[in-house]
């Protein structure tokens, strides 16, 4: 009982990584019904623009910070460069070029920084409490609490501004919008910058769980993917709960399924994708597109 | 204030309006009237740039043929389409944000107030989403929505289509209230050429993508030819 708590703790511990990674999936498909595949790319190489600072001996807040800019700086000029000039074409030209700007910056950083592993200092103290015989790191307790803070950010952007407002109204209907006079090409862009930055801070959090390297957000772009599916992809809410939910059951599966149950997570993320997109496309808190006729 | 001089326009290869010229005054209800597919939501769409178009469109003397769609709007042009197209999936008072987005004037407050003065149903129903009006009162948000533009040109699409008779007139009164209090210039399509005359001072009536007859809308509506052979009734 105590262990299944405690791998419940460092369940909900990734799964808030997931959850953030999940919401920047979210941000793009609400905006363009697209999935883009190079996000995981994009937090892994803003995560390595904050290891460089860090290594000019820059303190960890500052480098925290500007990496974040810099993930919104690259998110928007990714879209107005590359993904503009397919943006009204099928959707699946799209797909296409997220994928290719994935291996893109895949190979980028592997050229810029190498593919050898690097440590990534965490912001969290090392301490553990223990409440109940279940040990509870802080670092734990900081994964989930800075994607709670996302959330809540993101939440108050979009409810509570003009140009959250703005950007919500561009999204679901482009048309109408325009004829509102909203730069519906800039808001998608915002879109792109917004979900960049909140990539990047999943990237900081996972690079010191794992070490840093060019392929180290693959698995988890995987596990964020499936909470995103499962949450229903675009629901933001969805994607918190979605990557609780997602971070718990790989936990599990990992620890109670013996040998073979290390190399069964992502299987079990991917059977997760599949099964919601069979029973319930529109996933957990998705609405199912309805249509009038 | 508007100009169109020889406009056409069309989707794709297929050309629907073939050379239309008309002038919208400042403060004057202009409709324009005619069959289906005579052109009517075309002109309007070729003003406000979401058609490909060709010909002289002059804003206040400014050329806006080639603008962008959100340009043409953010120079004071309204375009409420056909059916109104709120945000269903967002709050009455999310719409009408949403109209006003552009302004930082003093102003906005003053203009929503004015609204629910038009539309008094809209301030019991603030938080309510868009989607779960009638379509009456979602097309009178569209037209509120537009309102909390401050445009110089109203554009309206068929506001009668598919309401009660009573809620046409309703409709129809709040936009001639509007245009006198607002000295706003109104260009409005409609099927329903009667009541369109009775509220504008110009006609236009589009055949087959070209104006077969204008003038002053009691001058169309005494001519009992144009009557029977264009307007139907």
């Amino acid at each position: 009982m105590r262990q299944l708590a405690q791998q419940v703790v460092s369940g909900l511990a990734s799964g808030g990584i997931f959850a953030s990674l999940a919401l920047a999936f979210v941000l793009v498909h609400r905006a363009m019904g697209v999935v883009n595949f190079a996000q995981g790319e994009i937090a892994m190489f803003t995560t390595f623009i904050a290891w460089s600072l860090l290594e000019t001996g820059m303190p960890y807040a500052a480098a925290f910070l500007l990496a974040v800019v810099a993930a919104f700086a690259i998110g928007v000029g990714v879209e107005r460069t590359v993904i503009r000039p397919v943006e009204r074409g099928p959707v699946l030209a799209t797909v296409i070029v997220t994928i290719g700007l994935a291996t893109v910056f895949n190979g980028l950083a592997g050229a810029i920084w190498l593919y050898m592993l690097k440590a990534f200092p965490s912001p969290f103290p090392a301490r553990t409490v223990t409440v109940d015989g279940v040990a509870i790191s802080d670092q734990d307790l900081g994964l989930i609490g800075t994607s709670l803070v996302v959330m809540v950010l993101m939440y108050a952007f979009f409810q509570h501004t003009r140009i959250g407002l703005v950007m919500r109204a561009a999204a679901l209907d482009p048309v109408t919008s325009r004829l509102l006079g909203v730069r519906v090409g800039w808001m998608l862009a915002l879109g792109w910058g917004l979900a960049a930055m909140v990539g990047a801070v999943s990237g900081m959090m996972v690079a010191p769980v794992v070490f840093l390297e060019p392929n180290f957000m693959q698995t988890v772009a995987i596990y964020a993917l499936a909470a995103a599916v499962l949450g229903g992809i675009d629901s933001a809410l969805g994607a918190v709960i979605g990557g609780a939910v997602v971070g718990v059951t790989v936990n599990l599966v990992g620890t109670y399924l013996g040998s073979i149950g290390a190399s069964l997570r992502l299987v079990v993320a991917l059977a997760i994708i599949i099964c919601v997109l069979v029973v319930r496309p529109s996933g957990l808190l998705g609405r199912p597109d309805a249509q009038r006729v | 204030m508007l100009e169109l001089t020889e406009v056409v326009a069309g989707y794709g290869g297929n050309t629907v309006l073939h050379g239309v010229s008309l002038t919208v005054p400042e403060r004057t209800i202009v409709c324009v009237l005619g069959a289906n597919g005579a052109g009517k939501t075309t002109t309007l769409r070729a003003i406000s740039g979401v058609v490909q178009r060709s010909g002289a469109i002059r804003l206040d003397g400014r050329s806006i043929g080639r603008a962008s769609a959100e340009q043409i709007a953010r120079w004071g042009v309204a375009h409420v389409p056909q059916g109104g197209s709120v945000y269903q999936k967002l709050t009455v008072e999310e719409n009408l944000r949403i109209g006003a987005h552009l302004r930082r004037d003093g102003d906005v407050r003053a203009d929503r107030h004015r609204v629910s003065d038009y539309f008094p149903w809209l301030s019991r129903r603030c938080d309510q989403l868009a989607g779960t009006l009638s379509g009456g009162q979602q097309r009178m948000l569209a037209i509120a929505r537009g309102l909390m533009m401050r445009p110089r040109l109203l554009m309206l699409d068929e506001p009668s289509l598919g309401l009660a008779p009573l809620v046409v007139k309703e409709v129809f009164d709040a936009v001639r209230t509007i245009s006198a209090d607002l000295g706003m210039a109104v260009l409005v399509v409609e099927q329903n050429a009667r009541l369109a005359l009775r509220s504008a001072v110009h006609g236009y009536v589009l055949e087959a993508g070209a104006v077969a007859v204008s003038g002053r809308s009691e001058v169309l509506r005494a001519d009992d030819s144009v009557r029977r052979s264009y307007l139907g009734y």
